[in-house]
């Protein structure tokens, strides 16, 4: 789910990886919650490049992770999609919403 | 619901079943693995979901409880023992009768049933009192369905009573839901409904609706948030697209328009979504469904008859513009689009399709058809000589025979399923008898015509019971004779010339010949003084009404049993091998062919009729002058290449005239581990035989296994090798010696 998870300087580094699904997703969102309202991390990357699925529970939590963070002036950036995450992206139209240049990590 | 739904909950539910079965004897052995509990914990929380989706009410509330025991095992609350265990392998089972009760027959639960439901349940619910959970309150009623709202059908029908809509230019269907929050909860996800819609029609657009997601703090993860606004362009009926999300008709509020729909409709629609109808009315203009002056009709058409004033606050809708429109859209790399559509298109094709298996069954017939009537066009080119028509007829005849193989593979299962279910037998019964065994299961991949595996369940089950019970001995005994406590079944499968063998092994104290001696003269299986080699010793055991157990159990000794296994193989054309040591263990191999209808044929002939030897079985063939045979004729056995070889000539075996102008071939066979040859006048080569059933009254012939038509429309007899090697080892005496302690038993009838 999470292969690192960590905030240095107020840059805060996410790595997903593997299932990120309804089975993990109580799991999900505790590891998250320190970066809903702090000050301490005004940036946070997220690479999504070895996430083999996701699914609508995971996603909504970024989702909403993504709306606090714009709604406190913050930025969140999806820095690198795997085609599971692009394929979801795809179908529910959300490219725009993150905003994040999609590149198929290779 | 539609029948083949529930059909696929039946099946799903099964195989959801057999799967926390074995995830649960794995927990067992390893209770610590979270995999294992996780996929229990999937399996109970999908039949939940599913059983909920078709109103099985007894099966959703009692698998209700069974998760509940496992989330608290999976939060760390409950620590799993063997006790537990117990209690949700019976509770597995209970489901699986819950499951066949509803979906089966049809019909609710006998009082039976649900009276141990009542009683597992309340086992089921001490474990949640220890962890103070109290679950009563879910687990009594199944969860409230969400009402949906007003169906838009009759509030479209008032609008346009009131004002006639004109249609919009869009080409698109409409689709707009909204999931209820126990979607998730219910094992569905939305995406895999958009996902079905793309597998007949095109996504043109779809927006993501957020507005119901909560605060960060306030999301459940297990709930869902979000609805959806689709343009979906097909040529699909309204009644295609209704059935796509049938699953969560209930639980959601589902609008279809279809294309070109009244104004008015999309007013209500519009209307029905309440408070966040001003952004849906700029969505539905982003999205492309309604020109902005289709919307502005739309909106005077409801406020016509709302007749509340205009609310038309432009900043409103400029948020929804931030939203899905000033993000420029080119960031979206154009070639990655692409590549994620065609992905799309290959995910959404399942890679398993279910078929039925009477279909497969009618084109196995069809092809087995086809195989003799391209024999007859063979023969036919051949007659008429011409040379085109024997080019084109040997490309036919590759052809043919590829779809024969593709065609025989689709039957083709494997066998691990078949061993993984005695998994559980093996737990169960060495708990009864307070032994301890255990299941080395090899060569689980091993495949075999689907027909054989269904019938050689039970005489496996047989041969299992039997090793656990006889075979294994108890701790004590095991512990005295320097053996480890923990006795050993093995269940091994392999392939070897054309059959598929398969053993059941044990390293119990293996067959006592004493007592079986003992035992046959008192049932006057024979008589006082005879001598008998191991094999036909060991060979008494398969007999009707033996057994030397001096108990009989529960589990078995009746002595039925044993012959029923035997005849069970030798309806499947198969044979039993029987090897034992004393103090060491024994081993059951039970040889099988491996398909039922087609197989490759060598032709020979006899005299002036013509015989088919299975391929597998034929090793060389050799001209009779190439041995010195006349010395050793007599006898019956010659040698080749300074080995023994029995033989036999066929003409003297089925009386045919013997043709004097040839000296004859000589086809060496090998089966189980023994060769032989067979004397025949003439080799005809490859032949693919198509086994038809020999009628009753020929069944009991020996050394005959089936007949096949050729293509002039002959019949031609299809040799049962095993048998024929058989006689030939027997009369001779001639045996292998790695096969010196086996018995071969093979379709005596």
């Amino acid at each position: 789910m999470i292969s690192s998870n960590r905030i240095t300087k107020g840059h805060g580094k996410l790595v997903l990886n593997d299932e990120l699904t309804i089975y993990v997703a109580n799991d999900f969102k505790k590891k998250l919650e320190k970066y809903v309202n702090t000050e301490k991390c005004q940036f946070l990357s997220i690479d999504m490049s070895e996430v083999s699925e996701i699914d609508t529970a995971c996603l909504q939590i970024l989702i909403q992770l993504k709306r606090e963070f714009t709604e406190t002036g913050r930025e969140l950036r999806i820095v690198s999609h795997s085609s599971a995450v692009i394929e979801l992206f795809e179908l529910y139209n959300l490219g725009s919403f993150f905003g994040d240049q999609m590149v198929l990590a290779s | 619901m539609s029948d083949g739904a529930i059909e696929i909950f039946i099946q799903e539910a099964q195989e959801l079943l057999e799967n926390m079965e074995q995830a649960l004897l794995s927990m067992e052995e390893n209770p610590e693995d979270e995999d294992h509990l996780n996929s229990i914990f999937r399996a109970a929380h999908t039949i939940k979901g599913t059983a909920g989706v078709f109103s099985f009410d007894y099966v959703e509330k009692f698998t209700h409880v069974v998760e509940s025991v496992l989330d608290n095992v999976r939060q760390g609350k409950l620590l799993i023992d063997g006790g537990l265990i117990a209690l949700l392998l019976t509770s597995k089972d209970h489901i699986e009768v819950l499951v066949d009760a509803a979906a089966v027959q049809q019909q609710d639960p006998d009082e039976k049933i649900l009276d141990y439901d009542s009683q597992l349940v309340s086992d089921l619910e001490k474990y949640l009192k220890e962890t103070g959970d109290d679950i009563s309150e879910k687990s009594n009623g199944n969860y409230v369905l969400e009402t949906p709202n007003e169906t838009v059908g009759n509030e479209s029908d008032h609008v346009e009573k009131v004002v006639n809509g004109k249609p919009v230019a869009s080409e698109n269907w409409h689709i707009s839901i909204r999931f209820s929050v126990e979607v998730l909860q219910h094992g569905m996800d939305p995406l895999s409904f958009l996902r079905y819609l793309q597998s007949f029609g095109e996504i043109i657009c779809t927006t993501t609706i957020l507005d119901n997601l909560p605060k960060y703090k306030d999301i459940n993860p297990e709930h869902c948030y979000l609805g959806f606004e689709v343009e979906f362009h097909t040529d699909a009926s309204k009644e295609k697209i209704e059935q796509a999300f049938e699953f969560v008709s209930e639980l959601s509020t589902l609008q279809i328009l279809p294309p070109q729909a009244k104004i008015s409709e999309y007013a209500s629609l519009i209307e029905s979504m309440d408070d966040e109808h001003f952004k849906l009315g700029e969505l539905l203009v982003a999205s492309g469904a309604l020109t902005q002056r289709e919307l502005d009709e739309a909106l005077k058409i409801q406020n016509d008859i709302l007749l509340t004033p205009p609310d038309t606050d432009k900043p409103r809708i400029g948020e929804v513009l931030v939203e899905s429109k000033n993000i420029p859209k080119e960031i979206v790399d154009a070639a990655v689009k692409k590549q994620g559509s065609a992905r799309e298109k290959l995910g959404s094709s399942s890679k398993v399709l279910r078929v039925d298996a009477d279909k497969l069954d009618e084109l196995i017939n069809q092809v087995g058809e086809l195989v003799i009537s391209g024999a007859t066009t063979n023969l036919l080119a051949a007659k008429i000589g011409n040379e085109d028509l024997l080019e084109t007829m040997s490309q036919m005849s590759r052809l043919v025979e590829e779809i024969r193989d593709s065609a025989l593979t689709l039957r083709m299962v494997q066998i691990g399923e078949t061993f993984n279910r005695f998994k559980r037998v093996i737990r169960d019964v060495s708990n009864e008898l307070g032994k301890n065994i255990e299941l080395q299961i090899t060569g689980g991949d091993t495949e075999l015509d689907k027909t054989v595996i269904e019938k050689i369940g039970d005489p496996l089950m047989h041969l299992v019971r039997n090793a656990m019970d006889h075979g294994i001995e108890s701790k004590e005994e095991r512990q005295a004779s320097g053996k480890s406590a923990t006795g050993v079944i093995k269940l091994n499968a392999y392939h070897e010339s054309g059959s598929i063998v398969i053993e059941v092994e044990d390293d119990g104290h293996g067959l006592n010949r004493e007592k079986i001696l003992e035992k046959a003269l008192l049932l006057e299986l024979i008589s006082e003084g005879q001598v008998l080699s191991d094999q036909e010793v060991y060979r008494l055991v398969l007999e009707a009404g033996f057994s030397t157990s001096e108990s009989v159990s529960k589990l078995s000794g009746r002595g039925v049993g044993m012959d029923v296994v035997r005849r069970n193989i030798e309806a499947l054309r198969g044979s039993i091998d029987i090897h034992s040591e004393m103090g060491v263990g024994s081993k059951i191999s039970i040889r099988l062919p491996l398909t039922l209808a087609i197989i490759d044929g060598f032709m020979v002939g006899v005299g002036e009729s013509c015989y088919v030897i299975p391929l597998d079985m034929v090793l060389e063939c050799i001209e009779m002058d190439d041995v010195n045979t006349n010395a050793n004729n007599a006898e019956g056995y010659l040698n080749l290449r300074g080995e023994v070889l029995p033989f036999l000539k066929l003409n003297e075996v089925f009386s045919e005239k013997k043709l004097l102008n040839t000296n004859g071939n000589i086809v060496v066979v090998e089966f189980a581990g023994y060769k032989a040859g067979i004397v025949v006048d003439e080799l005809l080569g490859e032949f693919q035989t198509v086994i038809k059933p020999i009628g009753k009254i020929l069944q009991n012939l020996r050394g005959i296994s089936g007949a096949t038509i050729l293509g002039t429309g002959d019949v031609a007899v299809i040799l049962d090798i095993p048998n024929l090697v058989q006689r030939m080892v027997q009369e001779s005496g001639v045996g292998n010696q790695s096969a010196s302690t086996a018995n071969t038993i093979n379709n005596i009838h």
